[in-house]
């Protein structure tokens, strides 16, 4: 049995003096889609930006491949691990070309000048996200979905064994939420390559997730198979929300319910 | 753990669209505008010398050759002890201030930051006002003390809104450092202004200084500022591509690989001792810093890694063209070169800026 890709344990951390996580263990198995779920000011991001190693925890260990990852440099972590943030900085009119490249800077040499192979790679990733042809478009005049799927080619070219989506799918609307996650999905098949997310959206992260963790105030309520997780007792307490939680042909529905008022 | 490789073949065609690179008729338009304005500077001014004449006389000094420029022994010591030596410290500092500029609005992500902003002019001042009321020695050229008080003055500047700020222990952000420098640079100036006013009859001499000028350049001068130059443009230069990459933001040029604490230490040391070893021997020459890369950005588009090298040779020549203004309009007395800068600079700023793709910050 190998180390998996990603095992954070007893992760604990203050931010201004409030506690966000309180003994947190987050296990991805290498291969595999686990999501962290949990109502808003859980901790979920929080956890991601440890992992990531953009912020430093109180207590706690993270390790990569069984390796501890405090003692990678800034540019060996970046070859291990990619981060599609959640709301991208996308510097000014910059073309999608050199946007995707920037996911090659942990791969080149010193000078950070990118040789033909990091080329190729931009260009086969951007296959990968169906942008074939869009290399000289400005990616602050695409729309949302398509920008998406360039973040999403930027952290792909970085090929990296884990992959970090902090709510990818915020700020798009259903069909293109499907299409983000597809793309991420079918490549994660493609390749074998470990992710990690986090996400609002129950019925996404059930139909897409191997494993979910659900974090309710800096605590690990619940976690396992979506179908041990989504389940409408712990969810209603969870996100303290009137919910209905049905199955059909093996997936899992989460609706919400209006409170019926006395 | 393995690298990740796809399952799609590689493809055989090239790129469609390659990346971002310093196309090679940028750099001969930017260089041949430098080389053109060093001329006009060598051949411009009381007595006229023909472009052949220059050449010449320039080839003349070239070792291993001995040409007869056809010009006068004065005119020989026109072109060669004072026209060239004050054009070529006029490339030097405009392409050092442009440069700097460049890389600390890179490194802040903030088109309004300029060289001086961490201090360096308000240290420089006072260092200088402090050498000229106090009347610290009075040699000349290398011996003369102001340019040394207004380095080390704005060292000073520099060094404690890096301590001030926490950049030393690695604990500040770029917008403390910025705000650091704002504070530093406020009392910096209300100890020069407490000067100055307690020592009115030098007020003329501080303020010539204030506003620059290369008169009274010689070779001492470039050989002295020669060294910094290619040290601190030579660091800037390297970081220019890790520059574009933090152009997303700390967080994220982390996750890619880049260290952004210690990236911007490197960036803000280099571009701050070219500042302030620029302003050191020419006085506060201010504006170029900022319309030259915003000039050249507007042109080309906002990557660094073409930013910077365009806008040190179109500073170089721009610096040039001001001072041969500064120095023709009322000749024989010369107007201060940070007035022209501004005063040429701003207008040509603006209509560039209305006749471009606006909207695009840094």
């Amino acid at each position: 049995m190998t180390a998996p890709a990603v095992s954070a344990t007893n992760l604990t951390i203050q931010l201004g003096g409030a506690p966000i996580l309180r003994g947190v263990d987050v296990i991805a198995p290498t291969g595999g889609w686990t999501t962290i779920i949990g109502p808003n000011g859980a901790g979920k991001t929080t956890a991601l930006r440890i992992i990531g190693g953009l912020a430093q925890p109180a207590a706690g260990t993270v390790e990569l491949f069984g390796e501890d990852a405090q003692t990678l440099g800034v540019r060996a972590r970046a070859r291990l691990v990619a981060s599609m943030p959640q709301n991208p900085v996308i510097p000014p009119r910059i073309r999608v070309v050199d946007y995707v490249l920037l996911g090659r800077t942990a791969h080149l040499g010193t000078a950070l000048r990118p040789g033909p192979a990091d080329l190729a790679v931009v260009e086969e990733t951007m296959v990968q996200v169906d942008l074939e042809g869009f290399g000289g478009r400005r990616v602050d005049e695409l729309s949302g979905g398509e920008r998406q799927r360039v973040v999403v080619a930027r952290s792909l070219a970085q090929q990296a064994p884990v992959l970090l989506l902090d709510e990818p799918t915020t700020a798009l609307d259903i069909g293109h939420q499907q299409e983000v996650l597809e793309t991420v999905d079918r490549i994660r098949v493609e390749t074998g390559v470990t992710v990690l997310a986090t996400s609002h959206d129950l019925a996404l992260a059930g139909q897409y997730s191997h494993h979910l963790i659900l974090l309710v105030d800096g605590l690990v309520r619940a976690k396992g198979s979506a179908h041990e997780v989504l389940r409408q007792d712990v969810l209603s307490e969870a996100y303290n929300a009137d919910l209905e939680v049905s199955h059909e042909d093996g997936e899992i529905f989460v609706v919400p319910r209006r409170r019926k008022r006395p | 753990m393995q690298p990740l490789s796809s399952s799609l073949p590689p493809r055989p065609e090239a790129l469609s669209v390659g990346p971002v690179r310093l196309k090679p008729s940028w750099v001969i338009a930017a260089l041949i505008f430098a080389v053109g304005a060093a001329m006009c500077g060598v051949m411009v001014g009381a007595v006229s010398i023909g472009p052949g004449g220059v050449i010449l006389e320039l080839l003349d000094h070239v070792p291993g050759v001995d040409i007869d420029s056809g010009l006068s022994a004065t005119r020989q010591a026109i072109v060669w002890d004072i026209r060239l030596p004050r054009v070529i410290l006029g490339l030097m500092v405009g392409a050092m201030l442009a440069t700097s500029g460049a890389a600390y609005q890179g490194v802040f992500r903030n088109p309004l930051a300029d060289p001086f902003l961490l201090g360096i002019a308000a240290g420089a001042g006072l260092g200088a006002t402090m050498s000229i009321v106090l009347g610290v020695g009075d040699g000349v050229g290398l011996a003369d003390p102001v340019p040394i008080m207004a380095f080390m003055g704005a060292g000073l500047a520099v060094g404690l809104t890096l301590l001030v700020s926490g950049s030393i222990s690695g604990k500040g952000t770029s917008s403390t450092l910025l705000l650091a420098g704002v504070a530093v640079a406020a009392f910096f100036t209300a100890l020069q202004t407490y000067v100055q006013s307690r020592e009115v009859e030098q007020l003329r001499e501080v303020y010539s200084w204030l506003l620059g000028r290369l008169s009274g350049a010689s070779w001492d001068e470039v050989s002295l500022l020669l060294p910094y130059l290619v040290v601190s443009v030579g660091v800037m230069f390297w970081s220019r591509r890790a520059l574009d990459v933090l152009a997303v933001g700390e967080d994220e040029a982390r996750t890619l690989g880049i260290d952004p604490a210690r990236l911007r230490w490197v960036v803000v040391l280099a571009a701050s001792l070219a500042a302030a070893s620029a302003v050191a021997v020419t006085g506060l020459i201010g504006f170029v810093g900022i319309i030259v890369p915003h000039v050249v950005r507007l042109m080309v588009g906002p990557s660094n890694r073409v930013v910077m090298p365009l806008s040190f040779f179109v500073g170089a020549g721009f610096l040039v063209l001001a001072d041969l203004v500064a120095r023709t309009v009322q000749s024989p007395a010369e107007l201060p070169i940070g007035v022209v800068t501004a005063f040429f600079g701003a207008p040509f700023f603006l209509l560039v800026l209305r006749t471009r793709d606006v909207g695009t910050g840094v």
